[in-house]
């Protein structure tokens, strides 16, 4: 990756040093054998100042050995995306649809070492938080919108965005109608390929209303990308046979919380 | 038993090596096993507490105390050589004698059971009996132990939780917050339902889904009543209370919207013209009137 934002920063005693990408601020500062770090998500009528706000919360971290370095590296959201394409989603039995969508990436701050101290975990977009599930039973996610688009484009490309391939297929005996799905970013792997991040191909089969669906990491990137570079491995180890719930019907699933 | 000369003649003919025996096995039963039940005791809640959660650490824990101990009873009585069938009989009839006697004790105790089969609230929900809201500290055979917020220890007999409405604060994952809202008259609803959506999506503790929603409660006596219905995860189910009503009286004070206060019009019979009211000089002119300082303000 070109972007300057994810080169590792180069500390120097004493003084501050800051990295910016799309809102979020970064300020690092080595104090002996201590690096002291601040973010803060600017908002859109903001302007982007070097200088640390006086609100800024630096946080300390001492670290087992000094460094003079800290890398900057991309990893997944800490919780699974409820994926909201644009449309509603229909598909027949036995069809199969692949469709790309782009998801924000966290920046992982870590020492340089053979042995890397974790510093801290930074959402580079703020995400909102939604619930994927029933009201007595389910999972916390981040929300996101998504053109589902079924080519690659570079159109949009940004260097906080990682692209992901979607393989969604119908093996039950009825059609799949769903306006929102969960994706389980968490097992995904990081790639990087001519200058964009990439995750491996995740295939979801749908297998009816009253079964979980069966989630798979392939491990694969699609063929069209060039030499592909492994950036960061996936948050969680995949199980052998992921089976969850993971569509939500265009039938609004809480009808009893109206009132 | 030359050596216990010096005990009394009653007590020298009663010891024998037998019983000295007896005494010594059984006091070697008690000092091996009291401890080994409290330490099976310990590493059973521990376990099951990392494993489950702290509500079955705490059960397993109880059982492996009240078995151990009864195994221990029962082991001793038979080093001793007395039958247990007789004694359970005895225990019966002691048993209804002192039913009768404590019946409450024994109401709180199988209220307990039930509390613990029921499972109606676990250890470390947040719970609210009565006019007691709090933590689950412990369930125990006579009481549920609660602390309050405001750090005050409750006991609660069982029995009076099994007669009562108890409610559980975090049996479910996430919570919903009903917030009141009240705009003047004047105010267009269409305006202030988009306003209070838009807080919602940037509350960082509201959930995008279950959707916030906003109700037209009622025309009340000085306001339009809404009702304004987010959702949080429980753990942040204060923090969206606090922060969501802020976010509405700082965004209403910012785009204008008027949160009324009760008043009261008065008209003198036509509907064109309210009352008029006029207030009086208190002080004349010609004394101008200096208003002290309060104590410790400073002024210069």
């Amino acid at each position: 990756m070109n972007h300057s934002f994810w080169k590792p920063v180069d500390l120097v005693n004493a003084q501050i040093t800051h990295r910016t990408i799309d809102k979020l601020r970064i300020w690092l500062r080595k104090n002996n054998d201590e690096i002291w770090f601040a973010f803060h998500h600017a908002t859109d009528d903001e302007a982007l100042t070097e200088e640390p706000p006086e609100t800024a919360e630096w946080s300390r971290w001492i670290l087992t050995a000094p460094t003079d370095s800290i890398i900057l590296e991309p990893v997944m959201p800490d919780n699974p995306m409820v994926i909201l394409p644009e449309h509603p989603m229909h598909l027949s039995v036995d069809a199969r649809i692949q469709f790309f969508t782009r998801i924000p990436l966290w920046v992982r701050l870590r020492t340089e070492a053979k042995k890397p101290e974790t510093i801290t975990e930074i959402p580079i977009f703020q995400l909102s938080k939604t619930w994927f599930g029933s009201v007595t039973e389910g999972e916390l996610c981040y929300y996101s919108t998504t053109k589902a688009r079924r080519e690659l484009s570079t159109d949009i490309s940004r260097p906080y965005l990682i692209n992901c391939p979607i393989w969604i297929e119908n093996e039950s005996d009825t059609s799949l109608h769903f306006e929102k799905f969960c994706f389980r970013v968490e097992f995904l792997t990081i790639y990087e390929s001519d200058g964009e991040f990439w995750a491996d191909e995740t295939t979801i089969s749908y297998q009816g209303e009253d079964q979980t669906s069966h989630v798979s990491m392939r491990g694969k990137l699609p063929k069209q990308l060039s030499s592909p570079l492994l950036r960061n491995k996936a948050r969680k180890s995949l199980p052998g046979n992921l089976a969850k719930r993971t569509f939500q019907r265009i039938i609004d699933d809480f009808p009893f919380i109206h009132f | 038993m030359e050596n216990l000369d010096f005990l009394p003649p009653f007590i020298e003919s009663w010891l024998t090596t037998e019983i000295i025996h007896d005494s010594l096995r059984i006091a070697l039963l008690i000092i091996i096993s009291v401890p080994l039940i409290h330490l099976m005791k310990k590493w059973a809640q521990a376990y099951f507490t990392k494993k489950l959660a702290a509500h079955y650490g705490m059960l397993s824990g109880k059982v492996i105390k009240y078995l151990g101990y009864t195994i221990l009873i029962i082991t001793i009585l038979n080093q001793l050589g007395i039958s247990l069938t007789p004694l359970l009989g005895a225990a019966g009839i002691v048993g209804v004698a002192l039913g009768f006697a404590s019946q409450t004790s024994v109401s709180n105790i199988i209220s307990g059971l039930f509390l613990i089969a029921e499972q109606p609230f676990k250890i470390d929900d947040i719970i609210t009996i009565g006019n007691t809201s709090g933590f689950v500290l412990s369930i125990d055979t006579l009481s549920v132990k609660i602390r309050t917020f405001d750090n005050k220890f409750v006991r609660i007999p069982n029995e009076s939780i099994i007669k009562q409405e108890v409610i559980n604060n975090t049996r479910f994952p996430i919570r919903r917050f009903n917030a009141n809202v009240s705009v003047a008259y004047g105010e267009d609803i269409a305006i202030v339902k988009d306003i209070l959506m838009d807080i919602a999506e940037k509350n960082s503790f509201c959930l995008s889904e279950p959707k916030p929603l906003i109700i037209f409660d009622k025309f009340g006596t000085s306001s339009i009543d809404l009702l304004f219905l987010v959702w949080a995860e429980k753990k942040h189910w204060l923090d969206l209370k606090n922060s969501i009503n802020e976010d509405v009286k700082r965004r209403f004070d910012e785009e204008g919207i008027e949160i009324p206060f009760p008043h009261v019009s008065i008209y003198t019979g036509k509907h064109s013209k309210p009352l008029p009211i006029a207030t009086e000089k208190q002080f004349s002119d010609s004394q101008p009137q200096t208003i002290a300082p309060k104590k410790g303000f400073k002024t210069e």
